[in-house]
């Protein structure tokens, strides 16, 4: 769950899993790309996770759209981000995060082309994502006077 | 062995290698964002290349730089104030970066060619 929280506390690195797990093209994304989504995203101050149903069966429901092939709430990037912004992104993807999220199996970043696409992250993934779930729950559920 | 940032911080350590520094940028991690690009900023600077020329190895496989980040710039969580004195210096491509706690970042090459 620690290496899990590490992996997500980047805002940068949600939005990258975030997009590229929404887009609806199949082939994968080029990096130059992806930093101008990321840039506009951080722009416009996207949290696009917080547009999609609210359900108490939240991981479920990503579970089920996982195995559905990415089927939800498309990002709209917020206007034109200046090119220096882009680069900004574009250096931390290639050299911190993109390797981080292809490390831990969240991503596939090939470094030859260029270019990343989702992938279908390792079970322990989700079975960290399940146990972070299961802590707020348990949490939620508590009471202090 | 003295503290702080001074002369016997001089990277010229391994005795073989003469280190030229060839460039120095400043960083500012209140307003620069993030110290990864402000290195590569700095190594494309010392190369005479655009950064997306500057992509391999990712810093990543090199260094920890939210490491360098939190021991040298994050003075709130360590519940001191700007007083703390340090440098990080590693290797990377061609260069010897150094990361310094007031802000520089400089970059060294190699002065002189190895005849070995």
């Amino acid at each position: 769950m620690d290496e899990l929280l590490g992996l997500l506390q980047s805002r940068r690195r949600r939005l990258v899993i975030y997009y590229l797990r929404n887009r609806t093209e199949s082939e994968p994304v080029r990096v130059e790309t992806l930093a101008s989504a990321i840039a506009a995203m951080e722009m416009a101050e996207a949290q696009p996770w917080e547009n999609t149903e609210e359900s108490e069966e939240g991981l479920t429901q990503v579970e089920a759209e996982r195995n559905a092939e990415g089927g939800l709430v498309q990002v709209e990037p917020g206007g034109e981000p200046e090119a220096d912004r882009t680069d900004h992104v574009r250096i931390s993807l290639v050299h911190i995060h993109l390797p981080k999220l292809d490390e831990n199996g969240v991503v596939a970043y090939d470094f030859a082309t260029g270019t990343v696409r989702a992938t279908h992250p390792p079970d322990e993934f989700w079975e960290r994502l399940r146990s972070c779930q299961r802590f707020s729950a348990g949490l939620a559920a508590t009471e202090v006077e | 062995m003295k503290d702080g940032i001074d002369r016997d911080d001089d990277p010229a350590v391994d005795g073989t290698t003469h280190w030229c520094q060839v460039t120095e940028r400043r960083y500012d991690p209140g307003q620069d964002g993030e110290l990864t690009a402000a290195i590569v900023f700095a190594v494309a600077d010392a190369e005479g290349v655009p950064t997306s020329m500057v992509h391999a190895p990712p810093l990543y496989e090199v260094v920890n730089v939210d490491a360098i980040e939190r021991a040298l710039f994050d003075h709130e969580s360590r519940g001191c104030s700007g007083n703390v004195a340090g440098t990080v210096s590693f290797r990377y491509r061609e260069e010897l970066v150094r990361v310094r706690s007031d802000g520089w970042i400089q970059v060294y090459e190699p002065g002189e060619p190895q005849q070995s």
